[in-house]
This record gives structure tokens, sequence and C-alpha cells, in this order.
């Protein structure tokens, strides 16, 4: 964006050849200062982003869409009262016509790509008639908004960058309906990281838009026709209704400004007051340790005694529980987080798969072996120097299934029934 | 000999006169001479004072055991490879007393008074000189200045770097010099060269070119210096300055954290700089007659404050050094500029509102006092008596305010409240530290005692001295120069002298050596409480001192 902005300006300000040259000697250099700023990131970015797909699913609903961008639509289409005029009809419609582009090359494109798969029959059937009265409000949106991009811009109006930004934002909103990036959540919610990525950004760019429209087509209406004003009406009463939230949210969050039954902000208030014990383990892991040390805590899979004694793996399901609490709520780090999590931000492939697996099993057999030996072996292995046996490793690890760490680690904090456990130092210094 | 007198007004009229020369014949001092002498042997003193008596503690016994481990070629985080630290580490190869490293941090601060002397043509005569007064009475300034933490060479150095941008270069390369300088000092030059390039900046003011690659290449060749550890061995690109301003922020290098060391000794001379600051600003503004020092001042003092509020909680005492620099540059020169005023108000009402109101306030403060003393709020009838007479000093004041020509008047009563207020943390600061919360935590000289007793027990039980490993951090500056050591968290077998936690159970076979050890000693800040805050400025040794006790154990005799 920025090269074709630098590369506009200097066309329009020069001949074709200087201003080719001022771009490219303007923009050579930054690319190359921006090239080797981002090397480390080149070097050692891994995406899990793995294809651009045609999205055969089930369309949006329009209640849905309505209730999530209704409003900021609607003050975004206000832009067209002010950015054309009536009187260039020969104008719009030349620009609705080149504009037509842009709903319908994405939607071909879709076609396309669905096709080609072999899903465009399921991908017609699926999106069922609410999503596709979605998509064409969104097709709609994009198209109107695009040719009075173009029009404004043709009469170089001040309005082309209020109408382009909202034109944008509505096509981000139909490309999601049509395309989607397929990552680790493919199998169950193929859209949801394209859908809130792009919608971040639609909310952004209509909202910044919708502000400016809405304000000019009051102003406008307000000053040339006052009777043409009660077109911003129903905007405005999107609007008015958003407004409830923050309203309604003061009193809700603050108890109705009750400060003794107020909510806190602080996220540890809830074990404080639930689980004393835990909260002193929690507070003095966070003072005590470095956010590079290493604990050892529960990898969350749950185990009970055998019939012999011998420890039973009875729940291996570990995302979502309290697994990784201590590093969460710290920052130390821990050898193993939530298993899938670990996937999803490191990547799925069968190295990274037996890795993780890995580390759970040492992590378990750290709190389930008899051995010594072997605990203190598997610790170094994880460059842990610190165990826990918290709320969390009590209930995964139950009754005497744990090592009696007391008795070769070092206790450095008893809280009630709670230990913090250190690896032995022994370390030969020269003072002189 | 000449004077150098001072006219109230203008920048010009600020600058130096000179007066008629003396008779041959006859030898005179001017009083101004004798002044200079006299603030300056103060800031001498008080420094020589604080290099012999303070007790090693913060941020000095971290860096002095870094520079000790540097010294005998041991790897260790703690030394931040300033110029000052490399020499301390140089200076231990022949001593292991923090005197000489002290000693050389005194040398370097004794140079701040002929460089102040040299500001006169910016800060005026009067100026300059309560200027040095105001560093020279300075708390943490003086400890700062007397200590060997790896710091030891940056108030030095900012003031040097300070003249030199107001003065300019004497050559080119000396900005190389500079520029080498601030890249292996500590953090406290970096208000001041980020202050000096956003008045550039700013002002797009032409640069010397020259100069500017000389500092350029200066910086590189510092921080190639530094990332070499002064030949110690590469390790990690190190950038002395920032490393020790981020180490700040992490680290305790001080019991009281940042704001509380501005409550307890320097919130005078900083409020004062923050206002004089202002005045400058309203100054640049109103005329156009304005020394681009005092730009360069003002703006030192701004980043300065911004570190100070960013560090707020922190437990250092650098920002709090870093502000009191230029708010004396700025507060000096105000402070002769208000004082002229004052000789020149009308005194009619004030000669007699002033004692009034500092009759109240002593009878006001005198209540208060013994309420401090009791750390308990008197009945209703002191509350009252101590509100009215309070009111009454606050009237008078107000009385003496209230007529624009009088209200120079005022500067008596503001330098009293401010004396009462900083002079206490000077002497504290020079003659009694080990009382005071700016030197905590504190590394008591009994913690040599306890290495030299240990010694001699391991050589009578033939064995080794084996240190709780909690212990790892305290005992590197006491226990220098002991051979081999074990850090351990259990009782090794070859052990024959334990220093183990109090609270731990005695280990079989060791007896106690009688005694109460401590490895360290923390003072906490009164800042828990006006009443505590009050009591501490009329009883120095009323404040709570945390030791870190330690037991002692050898190896029980078969």
């Amino acid at each position: 964006m920025l090269a074709g902005a630098v590369l506009l300006r200097n066309l329009r300000a020069a001949s074709t050849a200087r201003g080719l040259t001022a771009s490219i000697t303007y923009l050579a250099p930054l690319f190359v200062a921006a090239a080797i700023a981002y090397t480390p990131w080149y070097l050692t970015f891994s995406s899990q982003a793995s294809g651009f797909y045609a999205y055969v699913g089930a369309g949006t609903r329009p209640a849905h869409a309505f209730l999530q961008f209704g409003s900021l639509l609607a003050v975004a289409l206000l832009s067209l009262t002010w950015s054309v005029r009536a009187r260039e009809w020969r104008l719009i419609a030349d620009g609705l016509l080149f504009s037509a582009v842009v709903p319908l090359v994405p939607f071909l494109g879709w076609a396309l790509l669905a096709g080609a798969r072999g899903d465009l029959d399921v991908g017609f059937d699926a999106r069922g008639p609410g999503g596709w009265v979605t998509l064409a409000a969104y097709a709609l949106t994009a198209w109107l908004l695009t040719a009075a991009t173009v029009v404004s811009a043709h009469r170089r109006r001040a309005a082309t960058t209020v109408v382009g930004l909202a034109a944008v934002g509505a096509l981000l909103l139909y490309g999601a309906e049509l395309f989607f990036i397929k990552d680790v959540f493919v199998g169950a919610t193929p859209r949801l990281n394209t859908v809130f990525k792009l919608s971040y950004q639609a909310w952004i760019l209509l909202a910044a838009a919708g502000g400016v429209a809405l304000a000019v087509a009051l102003r406008r209406s307000l000053q040339l026709r006052p009777a043409a004003s009660w077109l911003a009406a129903p905007a405005l009463v999107l609007v008015a209704g958003g407004l409830v939230y923050p309203l309604l949210a003061l009193p809700n969050r603050t108890e109705g400004f009750d400060s003794e039954r107020a909510k806190t902000i602080d996220g540890l208030d809830f074990l404080a007051r639930n689980d004393p014990d835990e909260y002193a383990l929690t507070r003095w892991i966070a003072e005590h340790l470095d956010t590079g040390d290493v604990v050892i805590e529960t990898t969350g899979r749950r185990y009970a005694p055998a019939d012999d004694g011998t420890p039973r793996l009875v729940d291996g399901s570990v995302d979502y529980s309290e697994a990784g609490r201590l590093a969460a709520r710290t920052g130390v780090s821990t050898p193993i987080g939530w298993y899938f999590h670990e996937i999803q931000w490191r990547g799925d492939s069968e190295e990274n798969r037996l890795e993780f697996s890995s580390r759970q099993d040492a992590v378990d057999a750290i709190y389930l072996s008899n051995d010594p030996a072997e605990v203190l072996d598997l610790m170094r292995r994880l460059d842990a120097e610190y165990v826990v046996v918290g709320r969390e490793e009590l209930r995964r690890y139950p009754g005497n299934l744990m090592a009696p760490f007391g008795s070769f680690l070092d206790t450095v904090l008893e809280a009630g029934e709670l230990h913090v456990y250190r690896l032995p130092r022994y370390e030969v210094v020269e003072t002189s | 000999m000449s004077e150098v007198v001072e006219a109230p007004g203008t920048l010009a009229e600020e600058a130096q006169a000179v007066a008629p020369a003396a008779s041959p014949a006859m030898l005179t001092v001017s009083a101004g001479a004798v002044a200079w002498a006299i603030v300056s042997m103060t800031y001498l003193l008080l420094r020589f004072a604080a290099v012999l008596m303070t007790p090693v503690g913060g941020a000095e016994a971290i860096h002095l055991s870094g520079a000790w481990q540097a010294s005998i070629g041991v790897t260790d985080e703690r030394f931040v490879p300033t110029l000052f630290q490399a020499t301390t580490a140089l200076l231990f190869e022949g001593t292991t007393s923090e005197q000489w490293p002290r000693l050389l941090a005194f040398a370097a601060v004794a140079s701040v008074p002929p460089a102040i002397w040299l500001l006169r043509p910016h800060l005026g005569q009067a100026g300059a000189l309560a200027a040095l007064l105001f560093l020279a009475i300075d708390p943490v300034g003086l400890w700062s200045g007397a200590v060997a933490s790896a710091m030891g060479f940056d108030v030095a150095l900012a003031v040097w770097l300070f003249v030199f941008l107001v003065r300019g270069w004497p050559a080119p390369w000396a900005a190389g010099v500079a520029g080498l300088l601030v890249a292996v000092s500590g953090p406290i030059t970096l208000p001041l060269v980020a202050g000096w390039a956003a008045v550039v900046l700013i002002r797009r003011s032409p640069l010397d070119l020259r100069a500017a690659v000389f500092a350029t290449a200066g910086v590189l060749a510092g921080v190639i210096v530094a990332s070499a550890r002064f030949g110690l061995g590469f390790e990690d690109l190190a950038v002395p300055p920032l490393d020790l301003f981020a180490a700040g922020f992490e680290e305790t290098w001080s019991t009281a954290t940042a704001g509380e060391l501005l409550v307890l000794y320097s919130w005078p001379i900083v409020l004062g700089g923050i206002a004089a600051a202002g005045y400058e600003v309203w100054r640049m503004q109103h005329s156009g007659l304005v020394d681009n020092s005092r730009r360069i001042l003002v703006a030192w003092l701004a980043f300065a404050l911004a570190w100070l509020l960013a560090g707020w909680t922190s437990h250092q005492a650098a920002p709090l050094a870093a502000v009191t620099l230029p708010a004396a540059l700025l507060l000096g020169p105000a402070v002769a500029r208000a004082t002229q005023a004052m000789l020149n108000a009308e005194w009619r009402w004030a000669r007699y509102l002033l004692p009034l109101a500092a009759l109240s306030a002593l009878l006001a403060l005198a209540i208060v006092a013994d309420w401090a003393r009791r750390d308990s709020a008197g009945d209703t009838r002191d509350q009252i008596f101590a509100a009215l007479w309070a009111l009454i000093a606050l009237a008078a004041l107000a009385a003496v305010a209230y007529r624009a020509a009088a209200r120079a008047t005022l500067l008596p009563a503001a330098l009293l409240a401010g004396a009462l207020a900083v002079l206490p943390g000077t002497g504290g600061a020079a003659f009694h530290s080990d009382a005071e919360p700016l030197s905590s935590p504190i590394s008591p000289t009994q913690a040599r005692t306890l290495r030299n007793v240990a010694l001699e027990a391991a050589a009578i039980h033939g064995g080794v001295i084996v240190v709780h490993a909690d212990f790892a951090d305290e005992i590197t500056w006491p226990f220098r120069d002991s051979g081999k050591i074990v850090l351990a968290s259990r009782v090794p077998l070859d052990a024959a002298v334990l220093i183990w936690p109090a609270s731990a159970p005695p280990p079989d076979g060791f007896s106690v050596v009688q005694g109460e050890w401590n490895l360290h000693r923390s003072i906490e800040p009164p800042t828990d409480g006006w009443l505590r805050y009050l009591r501490w400025y009329i009883d120095r040794n009323s404040l709570d001192i945390t030791p870190g006790r330690v037991a002692v154990y050898s190896k029980a005799s078969p």
C-alpha cells in the first residue's frame, strides 16, 4: 500500500520516468531496512496456516451478522448520501458497472475453488437461505461502497478515504463468507480464525468510516436538506441501541457501585478466597522465581491407583484444565502446557507430537516414580529446578502415587498440605 | 584576583563581570572566592566522610561482588562492564578493601566543584555556587558519589558532559572520548544525553559533524570494549548504561523504593528543581533571551523525572540521583534570583509576620513531634491546638504572599523548610549511614568477622566451609579471598563449618558457634505512616532493622 501510494503520488507529480526513479530511490532503502529488521522473524516464523480454501459450510445467519455488524454497516452506508451526488448519475452508473467486479470476482473465485475440489454442490446447499441472504447483503454493501469510492476518487473528493475504508471493511466481511485459511481448527470450526481475524479489521475500518459518515450525513442534511435527516434515523437508533451496553455494564460489573461487593480485577482473588494455601504457593513462586526458572507442575492427565497399587491413567484430556496454571499465573516456565494448544501454537508435526507426549510422560514420571535417581535425572533433563505439589497435583496423582519428594529434594515452601520442592544444591566456589 | 559579581535580572546580568583588579601589593580574597572554597570543601568533606563511614550495601555490595568475581576470573552477572567496575576489578588485584574503589569514586566526584565553577557564565556566579551547595547536601547524590557501585563515575561524568555540551568541545576528538565514557558508564548519564538530543532535534540545532562522528565512534568503541568486558572475554553484546537501566527495574539495589527515597531524602531539591524548570519554561515562552543550557537542563530534568516516575516502585536510588543533578543545577540560579528579589522586596509586614509564622509552625511541630514520639495522635484538645498553630502559620505566610511586592520575602521560610527536610538526611548519609534506609540492605562488617571465625574453625577441624545456597549472593563480598567454600542446601560429609539459616534445625554432629551472626541487615523505610515518618526525623535510630540472621555451626569434636 505504501509503495502504491508513493508511486501514485510521484507519477502524478512528475513524468513517468522521474516518478518511477523517485519512487524506487525512496522505497528501496526502506524495503532493505525493513527486510533486515525483520530477518530474525523471517528466519524463525512458522505458520499454522496451510492453505486457502473455498468455504462450503453453513453461512452466517442474517440475525447474527446484523447483531454484530448491522449498526456499523448502516452508519458506513450513510456515506453514500454525501460522497456522491444525484446529478452525477452517469458517473455513478459507470462506477457501479466498474465496481461490479468487486463482489463478482471473489464469488467466481469461490465457485472455481469449490468446483475444483468437487465441493460446489455442497457449498451451494450447505450455505442455506440465511447464509445466502447475508452473503448478498455483504456483496451489495461492498459493491455500493466501492462504486462510491470510485466516483469520489474520480472527483478527487476527501470522501474517498472514508468510503474506501468502509468498502474494504465490507469486503473483508464478504471475503470471510466465501473463503477461509486452513489451520488446526479445520475439522470442527474451519472459519474460526478467518472470521475473527478479519472481523477485527472490518470492525475498525467500519467504525472509523462510520463515525465520519454519520457525522457528515447529519450535518449536511441539517444544513442543506433538514427533511432528509430522517435517513440517518435508523442508523442512529442502532447506534443508540449499542450504547445500552456501556450504560448497563457499569452497574452490572460494579454490583451497583457497591464497593463491598464489587468484583475485583485481580484474577487471583478467587484463589485467595477459595484456596489460601494454593494462593500462598502461587505467590511464593511469583515472588521467588524468575520467569526463566522451570517448574514441574501437573500435565493435567489424571491417574488413579490400579488394583496392584501402580498408577493407572484414567483421564488424558488436558486442554482447558488447570494444567499449566502456575506458569500462566506467575510467568515461570513449565515443560508442557495444554497439549493441543502446544500443537496449535508450535505446529502440528509428528516431531512436535512426539516431543509433547514425551514431555507429558516425563513430567508424570517425576510425580509417579518411586526412584529418586530417576526423578532427579528427569528434572535435570527438563532443566527444571522446582517441583510443585499443589492442589491440582494432589487431585491428578491421588493416594500414595506421588514420590516422597521431601526425602531427596529441599522443601522450600510448605503451605498446609501443599509444597514446593527444589533440587538440592552443591557447588564449590572459588573466592580468591 | 578577579571577582565575579552577579547582577539581578536577565541572563546577561547573571553572567560574570570582572571587578576592579586588586592592588598588587595587597593580597585580597573576595567573599565569592571564600564562598566557593567553603561550599567546595563542604562538598568534598561530606563525601570523604561517607567514603570512610558508609557500610557496604545496596547496589555497591552487588557490584563490588561482581567486580571481585571478575578479578578472580569468575563469570558473574553482577559484573556489569562499566569503566568503574572494570577499574574496581583491576584494583582488587592489589587490595581486598572497598576503600580503594571508593576513593576512586571520590576522586571522580572531586572534579564536580571545578566543573560547576566552569558553569558560572551559564548559571550565574551566585547561581552556580547555590547549585553546588544543593549538590553538596543532596543525600542521594552524596551517597551515590561516595560508594563503589558500578555507577561510581556517573555523577562526575554527567556534570562534565553537561559542561562540554553547553560550553562546546575543546576539540572534536573530545566528543569521541565523551561518547566512549558514556557507553561504558552507568545509566545516570542517559537522561542528559536524551535531554540534549531532544533539544537538538526540537530546535533543529546545527550539529558539529566532526564532533558527532567522533562521538558515534566513541560510543561504538565503548560498546565493543564493554562487550569484550575490558579484556575478560566476550560473552554477549553489552551496553552498560542500558543494561544497568534495565537491571534497576528488576534487581533490589535498595530496601526502599525510588519513590520512598525521594520522600525520605531529596523531595525539597526535586520539587524546587521542578518549580525552577517551570519558571524556565515560562521564560522561554515569554522571552527570547534564554540560554541553551537552561533548555538542556529542563529537558534533562524531564527525562530524569520520567525515569523516576517509571521506576517509582523499583528498588534503586539511581533515578533519584539522576533527577537531583539537573534539579540542583536549575534550583541554584532560581534561588540566586529569588535571593536578589528578596533583598529588594518589601519587608514592612514580612519582618513581623515571618517570625510569627516560624514561631507558630514551631509550636505546631512541637505538638506533632510529641505525637510522633508516642506514635499516636494526641487528644482533641492537642489536635485543635496543633491545627490552630498551623493555621496561624499558614495565615501569616498567606498574608505575606498576598502582596506581590513582599512575596519574595517567603524565600527564607521555603529555604528553612527545605533545609530541615534535607540536612538530617545529609548528615545521615555522610556520617552514620549504617542506620539509614539509603544504604540498606547492608553487608555488615560482622559478616567479615564471621568469615574469619569460619576460616579458623575450618583450619582446626580440617574440612570445608559450607554456606547454605540461599546465601550465595550475600557471601560473595564478605567471604572474598577465603579460598574454596561450598554452597549447598544439604549438609555434605566433608563440612567443617556450616553457615546455615537460623530458622533451620541444627544439623546432627555439629555444635553451634555462640553469637548472633548476620549476613545482611535491612533498614525499613519509615513510610508506613506520617507519624513514623516524622519520628524518623526526630530520632534517626527509630527504624525497624531486619537482621539477616544465620546460625554458625562447627563440627563437633569427637
